[in-house]
């Protein structure tokens, strides 16, 4: 799969894992101590969050990722590599309006390598007015800020169909001005971002590279109400430029340059532009829309999303995804029910920019083109649905245990263990795991 | 898919007619605030929001405090489920996401019941919540209102 957003590639070397190490000390220590948060008006806190969790697939073909970055698919053994996390957070507050949060995450799939997950400095006014520069969490789905976070979602992972395209984007670099306050008896909240993202998208077929993905120029609004037991969430990011580069993505940029070129010479400019729509590093217009609604009472806790990518790109095509989760409370635990599913739209190639122009050295060049778009477009379809039930139990007021079974059926290639691609119709397969989180 | 459909809402069914196993839980709490509190009555919303979100105030301006005590004594559990209309645990769960996205104030915390009345008393725009019996003149009680 080559066409999906990201966040901004973050690489730590010994002084990362040293600072989230000695955080994580500080912050277990404090726990030990305190056996809850620490006040928050305490000018320096330190806290932590961590799941460990286990996860095993039943089709040993293709795997599953919980992300793009994640370094190999989860098959038919069991691994740690979906869910497992561990995280430690400094906070620092100045006064009573101005802080700065400082995160630090390593994550089980990609090798245990520590990153800034978090880096920014709030100031608030009087009113509910805030503004934040810096790392921060995505808003781009709802529950993209809680992809490391385990403990914070009833389900063990936030739907695989829904948020394993965008989750690598669960940080960007810039600023948010946000308010949040009382409408009547409306709780409302609206914050508008911009920044830069960017990640190292993985390729799990032996001998394809890895692309490099570059998000910039990122615009987005998100909107919130709360009345009573009831929340609604609207939100919209878009991308101005969603680049991607690769060794053989840049050969076959520079092989769609040297025809639409040839082309031009030859008096086919329109064939010539219309080929350029099939480029991938130039980058594309990307659009992420999600609407939330959710309930909840003492006993009961529905959520429902429902989100549309748009890229406006022939080679990774437009997605619309949902989930619906029901889960029911009886004291500590909550078991819980969910479906979710994303489905693909690629339009079909167009035959006018791959036509025959009688020159058998062009028309081979095209014919050649024309095969390797396919091939890269195989990647893009990324339809998916998955159903599935759990129990999560909350040992204590800081630590759960989850219990998942999910069967997943799915069209896409991107995560085949050995390339071959998934019959016609999709396959299937039993995704069954367990873990325990905490935060401290 | 309409296979996987119909399993979900077989799912969903068999949740839904756990109802009548629910319990309810009583408690004999109550809450208090600073004695300079501009009144003796706040919504169910209202404190919902104050202890949900944070960044809530007083209606002279004053910064709305809530405190919270640490464990999960039944009722505290109890003053959850009547007054937030939550279950704790997931109040406990979006706290976390409110902590690890920086994105809102939670509740400063003690270690006791007698340490809330004390904390309460003794921090302007505070509320918290204490057993009845630990209600003193140091306190304004407050009526939570449908």
């Amino acid at each position: 799969m080559v066409g999906v957003a990201g966040g901004r590639k973050t690489s730590a070397g010994p002084g990362a894992r040293l600072l989230l190490a000695a955080m994580l000390g500080i912050s277990c220590a404090a726990a030990a101590a305190a056996d809850d948060s620490v006040p928050a008006a305490a000018p320096i806190s330190l806290r932590g969050f961590a799941t460990l969790g286990v996860t095993r697939f039943s089709d040993a073909q293709t795997g599953v990722v919980s992300e793009y970055r994640q370094r190999k698919p989860v098959a038919d053994d069991w691994s740690a590599d979906l869910d497992s996390v561990v995280g430690g957070q400094i906070e620092w507050r100045l006064g009573a309006r101005d802080h700065g949060v400082a995160q630090v995450v390593a994550r089980a799939g990609q090798g245990w390598r520590a990153e800034a997950a978090l880096a920014f400095w709030q100031h608030a006014w009087d009113g509910g007015l805030r503004l934040r520069l810096g790392r921060q969490a995505s808003p781009i789905f709802r529950d993209s800020e809680i992809h490391n976070i385990g403990y914070a979602g009833i389900a063990m992972r936030p739907p695989l169909p829904v948020y394993a395209r965008i989750n690598a984007l669960s940080h960007f670099d810039g600023g948010e001005i946000a308010w949040r306050g009382d409408i009547g008896a409306l709780d409302a909240g609206i914050a508008v971002h911009a920044g830069t993202a960017g990640y190292r998208h993985r390729v799990y077929r032996q001998g394809v590279p890895d692309v490099d993905v570059d998000v910039r120029d990122m615009r987005g609004v998100a909107a919130s109400l709360r009345y009573g037991g009831w929340s609604a969430r609207l939100s919209q990011t878009r991308a101005g430029r969603h680049a991607r580069h690769s060794t053989a993505i840049d050969a076959f940029e520079a092989g769609v340059a040297a025809m639409a070129s040839t082309l031009s010479t030859m008096g086919r400019g329109a064939q010539g532009a219309a080929l350029d729509a099939y480029r991938l590093a130039a980058g594309d217009t990307s659009r992420y829309t999600s609407f939330a609604l959710g309930w909840a009472n003492p006993d009961w806790r529905v959520d429902a999303e429902s989100t549309w990518t748009t890229t406006g790109s022939p080679m990774v095509g437009d997605a619309t995804s949902w989930q619906l989760t029901v889960a029911r409370v009886f004291g500590r635990a909550t078991p819980y029910v969910f479906v979710s599913g994303q489905s693909v739209r690629l339009p079909a190639i167009d035959s006018a920019a791959f036509a025959a122009v009688g020159i058998p050295a062009v028309d081979a060049g095209l014919v050649s083109l024309r095969g390797a778009v396919a091939a890269l477009r195989r990647d893009a379809d990324m339809g998916m649905r998955s159903v599935g039930l759990g129990l999560r139990y909350d040992l204590r007021e800081n630590m759960a245990l989850k219990f998942q079974v999910e069967r997943l059926r799915y069209n896409a290639v991107t995560t085949s263990v050995s390339g071959t691609p998934p019959a016609a119709g999709g396959a299937s397969g039993l995704l069954v795991g367990a873990a325990i989180e905490f935060v401290f | 898919m309409k296979r996987l459909l119909r399993i979900f809402f077989l799912l969903a069914t068999a949740l839904l007619l756990t109802t009548a196993a629910a319990s309810a839980v009583g408690g004999d709490m109550v809450l208090i605030a600073h004695r300079a509190v501009p009144t003796d009555r706040i919504s169910k919303g209202s404190l919902s929001r104050l202890y949900l979100r944070g960044g809530a105030h007083w209606p002279d301006g004053t910064a709305a405090l809530p405190f919270d005590v640490v464990g999960e004594q039944p009722n505290k559990l109890a003053f959850y489920r009547e007054n937030l209309e939550r279950s704790y645990y997931e109040v406990r769960a979006q706290r976390a996401r409110q902590i690890f996205t920086g994105i809102g104030d939670v509740p400063n915390t003690v270690s006791s019941f007698d340490e809330m009345v004390r904390r309460v008393a003794a921090t302007p725009g505070a509320v918290g919540y204490v057993p009845a019996a630990l209600v003193d003149g140091s306190v304004r009680a407050l009526t939570v209102e449908p």
